[in-house]
C-alpha cells in the first residue's frame, strides 16, 4: 500500500521543526512532472502521502483535544485555591462551610477552618501540602506549559494541513491535465 | 475543505505557488473561524447561565447563604459576595467575547478578500464555499 | 430454528440478502453491548452512592477529614452535618435530603436501571441468537454455491 510508493521525489525533505514530517513539493509545472513520472504513478504516490498526512492530522487533533480539556481544568483548580486564599486573607475568622462530593451525585457538609495552605494531588499517589501562593505558582506554571504545548500543536497542525492542501491540489491538477490530454488526443491522431 | 479545485475542469488556468499559498491561507482561516465560532457559542451559553444566576440571587433573602459552585464543591457564600462574584464573571466573559468577536470578524474579512482574488482568477474552477 | 422475530424466513433469502441481515444484526449486537456496558456502569455508580448514603450516617459529627474541593485540591476540614446529603438530580437541580431519603432515592434509581439492564440483556441474547442463525444459514448456502460452481 502506501509504504511501497516511492515518496522521495514528491517531498522537499523533512521539516525538522515539525517532527521530521515531510514537506510536499508544489508542482510548478504539472506537464513536466507527468512526463517524468507518469500519471498513475504520480497519483499513487500523492495518495499515499495524503493518507499519511491525514493520519498525522488525526493524531495531532487528538492531542489538541486533550490539551483543550486540560487547560480549563487547571484554570478551575487555580480558581479554587484563589478563593481559599482570598478568604484566608480576609478578616473573617469563621470557617468556610462547604458541601463537597462524597461520591457520585452525593454531597455532604463540612467546615474548613481558616488556613493558609492546601494539599495538591499531583498524581501517581503523590499529594503535597503547599501554601496558597506556592500552589497558585505551581498551577500557573502547569497552565503556561499546557498553553505553550497547545501553541506548538497548532503550529504542527497548520503545517500538516498545508501539506494536505498542496497534495490535494497537485492531485487535482495532475488528474485534470490527464483528462485534458486524453480529450486532445483524438484530434491529434486525425 | 477538501478538493477546492474542481476535477474535470476544462480550463487550463495554471495554479501558481502564490495561488497555492492563498488557498492554504484560506483553509487555515476557515479552521480558525470555526473554532472561534464554537468558542463564542460556549461563552454565550455561559453568559446566559450567569444571567440566570443573577436573577436567582435576587430572589434570595439578604441574610441567606447560597451555595456557590467552586471547583467540584459548593461553598456557602453570603448573598452580596455571590452577586459580586457573578458580576465579575459576567464582565470577564463579555470582555472575552468582544475580543474573540473582533478576531472572528477579522478572519471573515480576510477570507472574503482571498475569495475575491481566487474567484477572480479561477472562477468556477474553484470552490471556496464552506460545507454547511 | 428459524427466527425469533416475526416471520423472517432465512432459508428463502439469497446469499446477498443473508449477508445484509448478518451485517445489520452484527451492528445491533455491538450497539446493544455498548448500551448494556453503559447501563451497568451507571448501575454500579448508583449502588455505590446508595452505599455511601447508608454508611455516611455512621460517621461522627466533627470528624476531621481531608476533603476534595476539586479533582486535585484537598483541604483539612470537619464533618458538620452527618444527617443530610445533597443529591444531584442530574437535571441541573440538587435536592437536600436526609440520609434515609437519599438512600431511598438511589434505590429507586437503581431499580429502574436494573429493569433496563434486564431488558437490554434479553434483547442482546435474542440478537446474538439471530446472528448465529443467519451466519449458519449463510455458511450452508455459500458452501452449496461453491460445490455447484466447482462442478
Amino acid at each position: 500500500m502506501g509504504d511501497e510508493a516511492d515518496l522521495s521525489w514528491v517531498v522537499h525533505g523533512h521539516a525538522d521543526e515539525h517532527f521530521g514530517i515531510p514537506k510536499v513539493i508544489f508542482f510548478d509545472d504539472v506537464e513536466k512532472v507527468v512526463k517524468e513520472h507518469e500519471v498513475q504513478n504520480t497519483l499513487q504516490n500523492l495518495t499515499a502521502l495524503f493518507q499519511r498526512y491525514k493520519f498525522w492530522e488525526t493524531k495531532f487533533m487528538k492531542n489538541k483535544q486533550g490539551l483543550q480539556q486540560k487547560i480549563p481544568d487547571v484554570k478551575r483548580t487555580i480558581d479554587v485555591v484563589k478563593t481559599l486564599q482570598k478568604r484566608s486573607n480576609s478578616d473573617i475568622d469563621e470557617p468556610i462551610t462547604t458541601r463537597f462530593e462524597l461520591g457520585d451525585q452525593i454531597y455532604v457538609k463540612a467546615e474548613i477552618p481558616k488556613s493558609d495552605s492546601v494539599s495538591l494531588w499531583l498524581g501517581a499517589n503523590v499529594m503535597i501540602e503547599y501554601k496558597h501562593e506556592e500552589a497558585i505558582e505551581l498551577l500557573q506554571k502547569n497552565l503556561e506549559t499546557a498553553e505553550t504545548n497547545l501553541e506548538h500543536l497548532e503550529s504542527h497542525l497548520n503545517f500538516i494541513r498545508d501539506q494536505v492542501n498542496v497534495t490535494e491540489v497537485n492531485m487535482t491538477r495532475v488528474y485534470n491535465y490527464d483528462v485534458l490530454q486524453r480529450r486532445k488526443q483524438p484530434e491529434a491522431s486525425e | 475543505m477538501s478538493g477546492m479545485l474542481k476535477k474535470e475542469d476544462e480550463s487550463e488556468k495554471n495554479v501558481t505557488l502564490e495561488d497555492q499559498q492563498k488557498i492554504n491561507q484560506f483553509s487555515r482561516l476557515l479552521n480558525e473561524k470555526l473554532e472561534l465560532q464554537a468558542f463564542l457559542s460556549v461563552r454565550k451559553d455561559l453568559h446566559q447561565l450567569y444571567d440566570d444566576a443573577s436573577d436567582e440571587l435576587m430572589l434570595a433573602a439578604d441574610n441567606e447563604k447560597v451555595q456557590f459552585a467552586v471547583g467540584d464543591a459548593f461553598i456557602f457564600t453570603a448573598k452580596d459576595e455571590a452577586e459580586e462574584t457573578v458580576e465579575q464573571c459576567k464582565t470577564e466573559i463579555v470582555r472575552t467575547m468582544e475580543d474573540s468577536q473582533k478576531k472572528y470578524d477579522n478572519k471573515v474579512e480576510s477570507m472574503t478578500q482571498l475569495k475575491t482574488e481566487l474567484y477572480a482568477k479561477f472562477g468556477n474552477s474553484i470552490n471556496l464555499e464552506e460545507e454547511a | 430454528m428459524e427466527s425469533q422475530e416475526g416471520t423472517l424466513p432465512l432459508g428463502s433469502l439469497n446469499i446477498e440478502q443473508l449477508q445484509n441481515v448478518q451485517k445489520s444484526t452484527e451492528q445491533e449486537v455491538q450497539s446493544l453491548t455498548e448500551q448494556l456496558t453503559q447501563l451497568t456502569t451507571a448501575q454500579q455508580r448508583i449502588l455505590s452512592s446508595k452505599r455511601l448514603a447508608k454508611e455516611f450516617g455512621k460517621q461522627p459529627e466533627g470528624k476531621e477529614i481531608l476533603l476534595p474541593l476539586s479533582g486535585s485540591v484537598y483541604v483539612q476540614g470537619k464533618l458538620c452535618d452527618t444527617s443530610t446529603a445533597m443529591v444531584d438530580l442530574g437535571t441541573g437541580y440538587y435536592a437536600l435530603k436526609t440520609l434515609e431519603e437519599a438512600e431511598e432515592y438511589f434505590q429507586r434509581r437503581a431499580a429502574v436501571i436494573k429493569d433496563n439492564v434486564d431488558k437490554g440483556t434479553q434483547a442482546l441474547v435474542q440478537r446474538r441468537q439471530m446472528y448465529e442463525a443467519v451466519t449458519s444459514v449463510l455458511q450452508q448456502k455459500m458452501a452449496a454455491a461453491q460445490r455447484q460452481g466447482a462442478s
